[in-house]
């Protein structure tokens, strides 16, 4: 029998998973909704790149690339940007070179992580300007991706602290192993 | 107890080392691959084309309107709530600035009633033709781009509520920008001082035409200007509805400082607004729509 069959399982199962979808979600609309001064100061952290940053170290299929290509997407058509596809292609590569070094970030320490982040986000938004650049065909300041570098790597602690609770929230992953008898696989709830 | 562990499958490329940061390899799986291609053609799409992709857009921003309705109003109410509770002094003292402020207001109002009377017996005497007045469509802030190199704001009325491309919108004192796509119920709006932005503009004053051109910055600059113009600090700028965009006359800003460029601070705070207010086009009544008749041989 598997771990979760009964319906009182999966339905603890789905309310646990929808915890940091809803976090996810929320963060989402905070980086789209307006909002006057002060508040406005501090949503213009990359609080969507946090997002992807934690979740590809800790728990990759909980946002797969079809979900951050849609996320990219979707906060482009809102945000007005005149390029579609530009954080969707962006997104994208963060989560690959993120993925790419999770054998070295999962584990780590706390500060190795937001230093992780910190390189992570000078990446992001160095390509970000030259990006902009290329396609508005004009030198854009780099000044405009300079303060929410900054302001994301200050508000990351408290953005990680909400993913890390909401983490806690989620079921345990189920590995999909061999058994050493046969080829039938089976679920194990680690 | 049920334990978190967590999966590892980081892939291992040639320069990984177990516990070493490896070299970045970006190895990119079918689906990542196909997706990067998707968003690379987009982006190559809405570069090349960007009219092909508008309805898109717009689909998108009237499909979630409702949702950032709601989000934002809460969030919206809380930022004032915080600058009131963390500006009590600054309260304090732009009250004692708007008292008197008051008190010449209330003699420039005297001022402008025998003004207003002046003009209305002066053009009844000339018969002088006026522009019709304007009508406003006032429309909440639902969404802005929160970065620092666009800036455009959405806005929560539509072509149902008799909102055009192409019209002007004023917010806190003065013109923040125009109308560049209208849906059913949103409106995206091109701020004033979005580096793509260009409003033609008059220094009152001297009457010199000028264009007002944004830089992604609070502050925009005057160019195509005469070498030789007569330009002082503290001179008001307005539109000069040159081009039919814009109507005449509405206020932009003021000249802030003069050094290698012509820096004006615009009227309107861009970081306070939560309403703007969009002017309906002004029909002339001299002109009529026209037909095109087919003509058969």
């Amino acid at each position: 029998m598997g771990p979760y069959e009964t319906i009182s399982d999966r339905l603890e199962v789905f309310v646990r998973m929808s915890i940091p979808y809803s976090l996810l979600c929320f963060l989402f609309l905070l980086s789209v909704v307006s909002v006057p001064y002060p508040l406005s100061a501090l949503l213009h952290a990359p609080l969507l790149l946090i997002a992807i940053y934690y979740w590809s170290i800790y728990r990759p299929a909980l946002l797969p690339s079809w979900l951050v290509f849609g996320i990219g997407l979707v906060l482009d058509l809102l945000t007005g940007l005149p390029f579609l596809g530009f954080n969707a292609v962006l997104f994208l590569l963060c989560r690959l070179a993120v993925i790419d070094q999770r054998r070295f970030l999962t584990g780590q320490t706390f500060s190795v992580i937001w230093l992780g982040f910190c390189l992570l986000s000078v990446l992001f938004h160095l390509l970000q300007w030259m990006m902009f650049s290329a396609l508005s065909m004009q030198i854009v300041p780099v000044s405009d991706f300079t303060s929410p570098l900054i302001l994301g790597v200050f508000v990351f602690p408290l953005i990680c602290l909400f993913l890390h609770l909401s983490h806690k929230a989620l079921p345990p992953p189920i590995v999909r192993a061999k058994s050493r008898l046969g080829s039938q696989k089976s679920n194990m709830v680690l | 107890m049920r334990r978190h562990i967590s999966k590892i499958g980081g892939r291992k490329g040639p320069g990984s080392f177990a516990g070493v940061l490896s070299f970045p390899s970006f190895g990119v799986s079918g689906l990542s691959g196909l997706l990067i291609a998707i968003s690379i053609f987009f982006l190559l799409l809405s570069a090349l084309r960007p009219q092909v992709l508008t309805s898109v857009r717009v689909g998108t921003a009237d499909a979630f309107a409702p949702v950032l309705r709601v989000v934002s109003m809460p969030l919206q109410k809380s930022a004032v709530f915080v600058r009131d509770i963390t500006g009590l002094a600054a309260i304090q003292a732009e009250n004692a600035r708007l008292v008197e402020e008051n008190i010449k207001l209330k003699e420039w109002y005297q001022t402008a009633l025998l003004l207003e009377a002046e003009n209305k017996s002066l053009r009844e005497l000339m018969n002088l033709k006026v522009d019709p007045q304007n009508t406003y469509i006032t429309a909440r802030i639902l969404s802005d781009s929160n970065t620092n190199f666009v800036k455009s704001l959405l806005v929560s009325a539509g072509s149902d509520a008799g909102v055009e491309k192409g019209q002007a919108v004023i917010a806190g004192g003065g013109l923040i920008g125009r109308v560049v796509e209208v849906g059913v119920k949103t409106s995206r709006v091109l701020l004033l001082t979005d580096m793509n932005s260009r409003v033609p503009v008059i220094i009152e004053g001297s009457r010199q035409h000028a264009i007002f051109a944004g830089k992604n910055k609070r502050n925009g600059v005057l160019v195509h200007m005469p070498p030789d113009s007569e330009v002082k600090t503290g001179a008001r700028i307005v539109t000069s509805g040159l081009g039919g965009i814009f109507p005449t006359g509405l206020p932009v800003g003021v000249i802030q400082s003069i050094d290698s460029a012509i820096n004006v601070q615009p009227f309107a705070d861009f970081n306070r607004l939560m309403h703007v207010r969009i002017i309906s086009k002004q029909v002339d009544p001299n002109l009529r729509p026209g037909v095109l008749e087919s003509v058969n041989p």
